[in-house]
């Protein structure tokens, strides 16, 4: 827990362009000087709106920054998490890039979508959205407002007339509040992986398409919030974020996958009449696995795969210079602990998941295997070929 | 189908061919990136220095390897295809929408699919012919394929497990 002293509630008008909106802020201010530490996600978030309003925090500005204060606050006055903040950056970034729209009313519903004959009255609502103050015009999907994109015919906007649902959607308290309950309302919230989080509340087209916000959402923390955020995890859950790899890579790209572990099982033991396909290697649950080499994620199951346990993950680090394929495989880690999805990059050294027990084993340990030319070999002597010693 | 089967039986004979040659298939002796070999001193393990497998478990099933071939490709395509034509098909109650989604879905996606509400999907048809993309992925394990979809396109990402298993979809995205 990062440590807080001094803390004093005050209400700070912002500089421009905060001013130029008119905007008031009530905000914590808190001494930080003692506090070095990172936020983890599951402590409260604190705001102190800096005296120094940012011009750009990645690539954000103006009303959009002031739009993340907005969204900032209303976690921590509702002493919410910095997980749960983080979630609702992530939202706003993809829905509407953090700015305030407006619908225009220009969309045109699928002819065959159960929802097309029903569209012309959404669409009037929708459009009542330009008789109010807003930071631009969207086309519109569906009838989609705000910040959040939240749509009057789903209740988003509440119960009044449809003037008052729309100015609560176009109004980025209203919003983020109306966010933030439908995202408590979720049943293990805190459990999902970030981006998950943010879709289970969404209920997009798109499930995945919040997942690469992180960053951005972390940057905007860092910047008006005391929190400092500096590896979240990209669609870890646990605590306070992913591990920065500290071993070290040799010149052939390889990296240690376990540090500090204990080795424990060797390839090619015969026990019970079946061949170990991998080497065990022991270490406290929860110990971070690091991606061997640079690759794509070609598998993630938390499923019994090929007769290795749940959860596995392959990584699929091309050919080498023979044309056979060089691949890693990780496994008996629990779902919490695997921090990858199918398809997506890695380098070497990245935290891609958690050392567990999960299924078939004794104790904590990574189950590693090296294939080559799709067929297990000896991980620890390949390994040590490629400079890594186990 | 049947081509495909017949020319990764081959290749599964000639690998095991190529493996035999060496003796052992499994002895390491084909290390890869090739470094001057060094005298490599291998630890010995110590099975009372905490978790290890269990029982070992019946090694790797018979997988076939996967390679990229015009058969490969189209398949990954024609199951993008068929995958976004029940996506798009939202004349369906939810439920019976998931139910036509499911079978193009890798079963790790289904609960992430499951969120969508079909209500929010913007979009009507395919209106155009999909592509590969085949920009930086260099595993056959994995396609994306862009699909024209009304006025802008759609990227569906998809798996497969082995040479011989179905592609299943685990992502869509726009552009």
């Amino acid at each position: 827990m990062p440590q807080r002293s001094s803390i004093a509630i005050v209400v700070v008008a912002l500089a421009a362009p905060a001013l130029l909106l008119g905007l008031l802020f009530a905000v914590v201010l808190i001494d930080d000087s003692d506090s070095a530490s990172a936020a983890c996600l599951d402590d409260p978030v604190e705001v102190a709106l800096p005296e120094d309003w940012p011009d750009d925090v990645a690539g954000f500005t103006g009303a959009q920054l002031v739009n993340a204060g907005h969204i900032i606050t209303v976690a921590a006055d509702r002493d919410l998490s910095t997980r749960a903040a983080t979630i609702a950056l992530m939202t706003a970034i993809t829905e509407s890039g953090l700015r305030n729209l407006a619908n225009a009313g220009e969309f045109t519903p699928p002819p065959g979508s159960r929802w097309a004959q029903e569209w012309p009255s959404w669409r009037q609502v929708a459009m009542l959205s330009l008789d109010y103050p807003n930071d631009g015009v969207a086309p519109g999907d569906w009838d989609s407002i705000g910040l959040f994109q939240q749509r009057p015919s789903q209740g988003w906007g509440g119960d009044g007339t449809p003037e008052q649902q729309v100015q609560n959607l176009l109004n980025p308290e209203y919003a983020a509040a109306a966010f933030y309950d439908a995202l408590l309302a979720v049943s293990g919230w805190e459990q999902l992986p970030l981006g998950a989080a943010a879709q289970a509340v969404q209920r997009s087209a798109f499930p995945d398409a919040y997942d690469d916000k992180v960053d951005d959402a972390t940057a905007l923390l860092d910047a008006l919030s005391t929190a400092g955020l500096d590896d979240l995890p990209g669609t870890g859950t646990l605590g306070c974020g992913l591990a920065t790899y500290d071993g070290t890579v040799s010149t052939d790209g390889w990296a240690q996958p376990v540090i500090g572990s204990t080795y424990t099982s060797a390839f090619g033991t015969i026990r019970a009449g079946y061949t170990h396909m991998g080497s065990d290697f022991a270490a406290p649950a929860g110990t971070p696995i690091f991606a061997a080499a640079d690759g794509v994620v070609a598998h993630v199951s938390c499923s019994a795969w090929r007769g290795r346990s749940p959860c596995n993950i392959l990584i699929d680090h091309g050919l080498n210079t023979d044309d056979q394929r060089v691949q890693t495989l990780y496994v008996h880690m629990y779902p919490n602990g695997v921090h990858v999805d199918v398809g997506d990059r890695v380098t070497a050294g990245d935290h891609i998941a958690d050392v567990g027990s999960n299924g078939n084993s004794t104790g904590p340990h990574l189950h590693l295997e090296v294939w080559i030319g799709e067929q297990p070999i000896d991980a620890v002597p390949f390994l040590a070929g490629v400079g890594i010693t186990m | 189908m049947r081509n495909r089967n017949l020319s990764i039986t081959a290749l599964t004979a000639a690998l095991l061919l190529t493996a035999c040659a060496n003796g052992d298939p499994l002895a390491p002796d084909t290390v890869e990136p090739t470094p001057p070999a060094p005298t490599v001193t291998t630890p010995t393990p110590d099975p009372t220095g905490g978790g290890r497998d269990d029982i070992v478990e019946p090694p790797t099933s018979t997988a076939a390897p996967a390679t990229w071939d015009a058969q490969a490709e189209q398949d990954a395509i024609e199951t993008a295809i068929a995958f976004l034509q029940a996506y798009l098909d939202t004349s369906q109650p939810e439920a019976q929408w998931l139910d036509g989604i499911r079978p193009y879905l890798h079963p790790e996606e289904l609960a992430a699919f499951s969120t969508i509400d079909p209500m929010n999907i913007p979009y009507g048809a395919v209106t155009g012919e999909p592509q590969r993309v085949t920009d930086d992925i260099d595993t056959p394990y994995l396609a994306v394929v862009a699909v024209p979809v009304d006025d802008t396109a759609l990227r569906v990402t998809l798996a497969r497990d082995d040479g011989a298993a179905p592609w299943l979809v685990v992502e869509l995205a726009q552009g």
